[in-house]
């Protein structure tokens, strides 16, 4: 009887627990998020299941790569082994994993920008032959097979119900807190630390040459653009165009943050340079002959060697360690392995 | 005998619910349906393996996946479906709103996984006519970004419909014709398939 009644008292305080809603931390320099969190409340509950489900290979069709393959947490979730991602059987795709971090202020995904929403982001790898080569009735499938999984929906939806729905947002829940604002950057904005006078005199050609389209705080404008790259030939990619089938779009990739790039190398949709002298020497002379060109690299940016050095010395102040380190966004042994030295 | 009496009305009321369904065919000209069964086409016959459209009414946000495969699905309940005006097809609202439940949830099949939005319509089986391999053709017609938006708006103006048909034979015909037999992505060819289709509603 008793064990009844602590049952009774228990369970309503477990999952008013586990659905209670997690406030999103808006930095307070950042601008107001993209993200519509009222049609995906946060809650830790849905916060834990997208981690499990993001470090796990239960995904793809022969359960050897997770979502952290491509995307790994010590390079700001990005992929630094490979110039284009890597996928089951061995396969090679046609572009550089992004970097994951701050999506809740993205409108777009993906370099061309084909996908309109974080919440369907995921249907893409899941279901592209050279990636994870799944579809995701077959992970709802074998997610409502598993030992862990029906336990963590139950946690995580009032339904306890595994549905496309419910793994997709449950795993944009979990991205939505990969929030990179603690860099020394952040903390110079925020009246913590100053820029020596080195990373000072970088930031004021970062502002004069790059912020346009790199644009602070957030170091993008999360829009499209031809920086002038030259088509790779094998790959044959025209970045936007193949989405938007309008040829004013021909070349144009989404614009990349500039945070954590000591992280996230190769640089560029697919990962054609592999430091960030080589970038710099690219934006020296882009090709010019391509009419989609930004305006912005209308003029050469020509800087000196010493201009060059302060510039990289300003970039290296918006990497993240405590973003890449953050032991809340690794793989969750807790959960994946809950049996593992017992 | 209060039981009786309630027993009555819910009967009634029952009866009055069912009554507001009205049935839903794929027909091929004057031919309904069946699929994997030849249907006679010009100088041959056709098949079809996979037919299946979203209906709905985005006001008062009602979706139906319609699928020759779930007898289920072809039941419409019309009150919801809304005063003899619906769609054929998810709005770009709901296809720019991230992931949803019920009949729009992407293990439904119905969602592009490529790139975002969801797809209208999509039918597949064989023609001797369609110049791919197995003569198999496959139209997956969605678009919900202009100028390649695909939604089409369908009034009924008969008010008393107990079966509500598509026709498709007159979108196959311009595919055939077009030597269109592989649409799968949003595009004028899209656009213009899905506007044929419109063509096609009737009632009974």
């Amino acid at each position: 009887m008793m064990k009844k009644l602590i049952f009774i008292f228990l369970v309503p305080i477990v999952f008013g627990f586990a659905f209670k809603k997690l406030d999103f931390e808006k930095p307070s320099h950042f601008p107001e998020p993209a993200y519509n969190f009222q049609n995906n409340e946060l809650t830790q509950a849905k916060v834990n299941l997208g981690r499990a489900l993001f470090y796990d290979e239960i995904l793809s069709a022969d359960g050897t790569i997770s979502c952290a393959s491509c995307h790994s947490p010590y390079n700001a979730f990005a992929h630094t082994d490979h110039d284009l991602s890597h996928g089951i059987k061995d396969q090679i795709g046609t572009r550089n994993a992004p970097a994951l971090f701050n999506l809740a202020w993205q409108n777009s995904f993906m370099w061309d920008g084909a996908i309109n929403h974080l919440d369907v982001q995921a249907l893409a790898p899941i279901s592209h032959e050279k990636e994870m080569g799944e579809n995701i009735s077959n992970v709802v499938e074998k997610l409502s097979q598993s030992k862990i999984y029906p336990k963590l929906f139950a946690e995580a939806y009032p339904d306890g119900k595994i549905t496309g729905e419910h793994v997709l947002k449950a795993l944009s829940s979990f991205q939505l807190t990969l929030i990179s604002a603690n860099a020394k950057y952040d903390k110079v904005k925020l009246g913590f630390d100053s820029f020596s006078i080195q990373e000072q005199k970088g930031y004021e050609l970062f502002q004069q040459n790059c912020n346009n389209c790199h644009t602070e705080p957030l170091f993008s404008s999360y829009q499209f653009a031809d920086n002038g790259l030259k088509v790779d030939l094998i790959l044959s990619d025209f970045g936007r165009v193949s989405i938007s089938q309008n040829h004013l779009d021909s070349f144009n990739f989404k614009i990349p943050s500039l945070r954590n790039l000591n992280y996230s190398y190769p640089y560029m949709h697919d990962g054609r340079f592999e430091n960030l002298k080589e970038v710099l020497k690219h934006y020296e002379n882009p090709a010019r002959a391509n009419p989609e060109l930004t305006n912005h690299l209308a003029k050469p940016i020509l800087f000196t060697q010493n201009q060059k050095a302060d510039l990289l010395s300003f970039l290296l102040t918006l990497n993240d360690s405590a973003f890449v380190f953050n032991p809340l966004n690794k793989y969750p042994k807790e959960i994946l392995m809950p049996f593992e030295g017992k | 005998m209060k039981v009786g009496l309630i027993t009555f009305f819910l009967l009634i009321f029952i009866q009055a619910k069912t009554q507001q369904k009205i049935d839903f065919q794929f027909a091929f000209n004057a031919n309904a349906i069946t699929l994997n069964k030849t249907i006679p086409f010009l100088a041959d016959s056709i098949t079809f393996s996979k037919i299946a459209v979203y209906l709905s009414s985005p006001e008062i946000n009602f979706y139906q996946l319609v699928n020759a495969e779930n007898d289920k699905s072809l039941q419409l309940d019309f009150e919801e479906i809304g005063s003899n005006t619906f769609y054929l097809g998810v709005d770009s609202l709901t296809n720019s709103n991230g992931a949803m439940g019920g009949d729009l949830d992407p293990t439904k099949g119905m969602y592009w996984t490529w790139q975002s939005g969801y797809i209208n319509v999509k039918i597949e089986g064989k023609y001797s006519g369609c110049n791919t391999r197995n003569n198999k053709f496959q139209f997956h017609l969605g678009g919900y970004q202009n100028p390649f938006q695909t939604i089409q708006k369908i009034e009924i103006e008969n008010q008393n419909t107990k079966t509500l048909i598509l026709d498709i034979a007159p979108m196959i015909k311009q595919a055939v014709d077009s030597n269109w037999c592989e649409i799968m992505s949003p595009g004028n060819e899209a656009v213009q398939l899905s506007n044929t289709l419109k063509s096609g509603f009737k009632t009974e």
